[in-house]
């Protein structure tokens, strides 16, 4: 396994605040590798620093198994970055914005035009090819702004919230396209809130927090880390203490809440509690209105690590 | 590399409509708006100066004396006719570049022109120079005194430099050249002796404006390349952190960044030159000294707005009005609103006039339309170009940054 990033011990600091905090990472060849966290975790800067645009007081940056300096134009070459903002010139068109960005690594105009019209087929914007910026809806402004990025096929691509914004549509092109990239033979690092994206989309993630990253590993490995388990929630009228007592004794159970009539429930990791539940019930022949059980999610082991949500609006 | 960049930069200056608007056309309406603003005084008294009228007394001087001051007022006037209705005296050619018209008269036909106003003052040539005016002290017309005395004057000095060389040649302590009157012409032609005051007078006040809203026009590039460097640090703008990421470096991304404005503002200003000259200014007939003092502070200007944006923390807004407002001030300051503003600050923070660009390159032009002699347009041109490698210097270790603390 060949190794296309490595950063070892990485501080930066913004004045007083630390917004990265003594990390490290390494991203593998042909892996898409997710770096999750909240507003303001630090992901973009860590990218930044990764391509040395941003100064860092303390650590080290390999790129390609080399060290990344600004001046590192062979790298550079390399590399394919798409920014959170999208980053376009509002005066030239779809088509010449693609063209020009992608000119700045390929000087060969025929072997240009070739890049140029696969990407514009790759974002499916083709029939907005002479627009301007101004006039694309959000979502096309992504992808074009995504066009941009990576029409020079680089070998390793930063992805910074791509999906910020996006209709369900633009979304789950760019997602389908990040995995064609990656199956195309690009390493790829994409920052992102959504843990629904991370779950689908990477091989492996980093979840991320006030600088630091907090736990590595593919989504299965990481939910397998937690302490919790699924939560089963059930809708049911007749509860007494005795009962809620007697549940909560249940080896599988964790934990219990009971208001307004439903009854939440957090399992033990590793058990299958849904049944031990479904038997009670049974057993005392308590009547149940509605049954559901959910398995942990990313959010659950962020929530559980940090004590927060990974996103607001979660 | 470079072709693709300044392809798709002047691309996208010339789509920018507005950007366009600023770049082109209010240059030309600003121009233009001038034009109309001063056309009243184009025609009148105080742009065309009235050349001072003169009656000659020859009397009982001595030949040689007749004749030098013969070449004199052929070189600094023309002969005139009296009016008819008592008015001052005609001419009958353009008194496009002269001083004075003037009449040859008797001493007695002199007094009575004076007593008539129909000529300002009466010459009597001698062995000194003498010149009769009424009204000397009269406000109005004291400048005819003035301009006529100094002109005198320096008659008078000339003339005493030659009858010494004169009576070095009959003494035959040198061999002469030339003619004494080729002589005379020779001296005048250099240097006529006005005071700059009295010669800015006649031509050059509503010039003044013209010169330095030149002198603007060419510093007014400046708002234009800061916004260019906004395209080169990463920290200014998430296009400029694109670019950055390119395999380029930094001096050829400038050089590409900044030629299509070198190139546009250069072009704008050539044609503010000729459009001027459609309009009717004359800024005098040294068009390729002009022209480079032009594009000299058209390049001062780029590099003072590359200065400007690379050097100061802020954001592109606050720059960008700066990149305005500058220029508009050392326009103000060179006396492109007030022409008086000019003279205040010339008398009392010559300083400032000679570190604002926007007055150098006006009173460049000055220069070149009130002197013979180029020592102070080439004198300008010097603190010009200082300027200028000062601006690209302050650019280089601007932009000499590789990566950023913060963007
Ligand atoms: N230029 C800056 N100056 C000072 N502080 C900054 C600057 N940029 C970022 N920060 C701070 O550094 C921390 C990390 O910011 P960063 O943008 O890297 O987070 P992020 O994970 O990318 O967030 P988001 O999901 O909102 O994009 C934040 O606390 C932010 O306020
Ligand atoms: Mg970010």
């Amino acid at each position: 396994m060949q190794t296309e990033v490595r950063v070892r011990n990485l501080v930066k600091r913004y004045k007083d605040l630390v917004a990265v905090d003594h990390l490290d990472l390494e991203i593998q060849k042909g892996e898409i590798y997710g770096l999750l966290g909240p507003n303001g975790s630090g992901k973009t800067t860590l990218i930044n620093c990764i391509l040395s645009l941003l100064r860092y007081e303390k650590g080290e940056v390999e790129i390609f198994g080399e060290p990344m300096r600004p001046d590192a134009h062979h790298l550079k070459q390399n590399i394919g970055v798409v920014s959170q903002e999208p980053a376009v010139y509002d005066e030239l068109s779809v088509y010449e914005n693609i063209d020009y960005f992608c000119g700045l690594y390929v000087p060969d105009k025929a072997v240009r035009r070739k890049l140029v019209e696969e990407v514009i087929e790759f974002v499916q914007l083709d029939e907005f090819r002479k627009f301007r910026p101004k006039k694309l809806s959000g979502g096309l402004l992504r992808r074009l702004n995504l066009a941009c990025g990576i029409a020079h096929k680089p070998r390793l691509i930063f992805l910074d919230e791509p999906t910020v914004a996006v209709d369900p549509q633009s979304r789950n092109r760019i997602l389908e396209g990040i995995l064609q990239l990656r199956d195309e033979g690009s390493t790829i690092v994409y920052t992102t809130h959504y843990m629904e994206e991370v779950e689908f989309l990477c091989d492996r993630i980093s979840i991320m927090d006030r600088g630091k990253i907090l736990i590595t590993g593919t989504s299965d490995e990481i939910k397998a880390i937690s302490r919790s388990g699924e939560t089963v929630r059930v809708e049911t009228f007749d509860l007494d203490e005795s009962h809620l007592k007697a549940i909560e004794a249940l080896p599988t159970v964790e934990s219990l809440e009971y208001e307004q009539a439903e009854l939440v429930l957090k399992m033990k990791a590793k058990t299958n509690g849904l049944l031990d539940i479904l038997n009670y019930f049974e057993h005392h022949n308590i009547p149940m209105t509605k049954i559901s059980s959910k398995q942990p999610t990313l959010n659950d082991v962020f929530l559980e690590i940090t004590g927060k949500e990974l996103r607001d609006d979660v | 590399m470079f072709r693709h960049i300044t392809k798709y930069k002047t691309l996208a200056l010339v789509k920018d409509h507005s950007s366009l608007f600023w770049t082109l056309f209010f240059p030309l309406v600003l121009v233009t708006v001038f034009h109309l603003a001063m056309s009243g005084m184009f025609s009148s008294d105080t742009y065309r100066f009235d050349p001072v009228t003169v009656a000659v007394v020859t009397g009982d001087a001595k030949q040689e004396e007749i004749k030098a001051f013969d070449t004199f007022l052929d070189y600094v006037g023309v002969p005139g006719t009296p009016d008819e209705n008592d008015g001052p005296l005609k001419v009958d050619t353009d008194p496009q570049n002269a001083y004075i018209i003037y009449i040859k008269a008797e001493p007695e036909e002199a007094r009575v022109l004076l007593d008539k106003n129909q000529v300002y003052a009466f010459v009597e040539v001698g062995e000194t120079v003498t010149m009769t005016a009424k009204n000397i002290l009269n406000s109005s017309n004291s400048l005819n005194g003035s301009v006529l005395r100094s002109l005198l004057e320096r008659y008078t000095q000339i003339k005493n430099t030659m009858n010494s060389i004169e009576n070095l040649v009959t003494s035959g302590a040198i061999r002469p050249g030339r003619d004494f009157e080729e002589r005379i012409r020779k001296a005048f032609e250099s240097d006529t002796g006005l005071h700059e005051e009295d010669q800015g007078t006649k031509k050059g006040d509503v010039l003044i404006y013209f010169f330095a809203l030149l002198g603007y026009l060419s510093i007014f590039p400046m708002a234009g390349s800061i916004s260019s460097v906004a395209e080169l640090e990463a920290n200014q703008s998430s296009r400029a952190a694109r670019s950055w990421l390119a395999p380029y470096p930094m001096w050829k991304r400038f050089f590409a960044e900044i030629t299509p404005n070198v190139v546009l503002y250069s072009i704008l200003i050539v044609i503010i030159y000729y459009y001027l000259g459609v309009l009717g200014v004359d800024l005098g007939p040294r068009t390729g000294y002009i022209l480079v003092l032009l594009l000299l502070g058209t390049l001062t200007g780029i590099f003072m707005g590359t200065a400007v944006g690379s050097l100061f923390k802020g954001s592109t807004g606050i720059k960008t009005a700066l990149g305005i407002g500058l220029p508009l001030v050392l326009g103000f300051f060179s006396g492109m609103m007030a022409s008086e503003i000019r003279k205040l600050v010339k008398n009392s923070i010559p300083f400032l006039q000679k570190i604002n660009p926007v007055s150098l390159v006006a009173e460049g032009l000055y220069s070149l339309y009130n002197y013979s002699t180029l020592d102070r347009y080439f004198d300008i041109v010097i603190r010009l170009s200082i300027f200028l490698v000062i601006a690209i210097v302050l650019t280089i270790i601007g932009l000499r940054r590789s990566n950023y603390e913060s963007i």
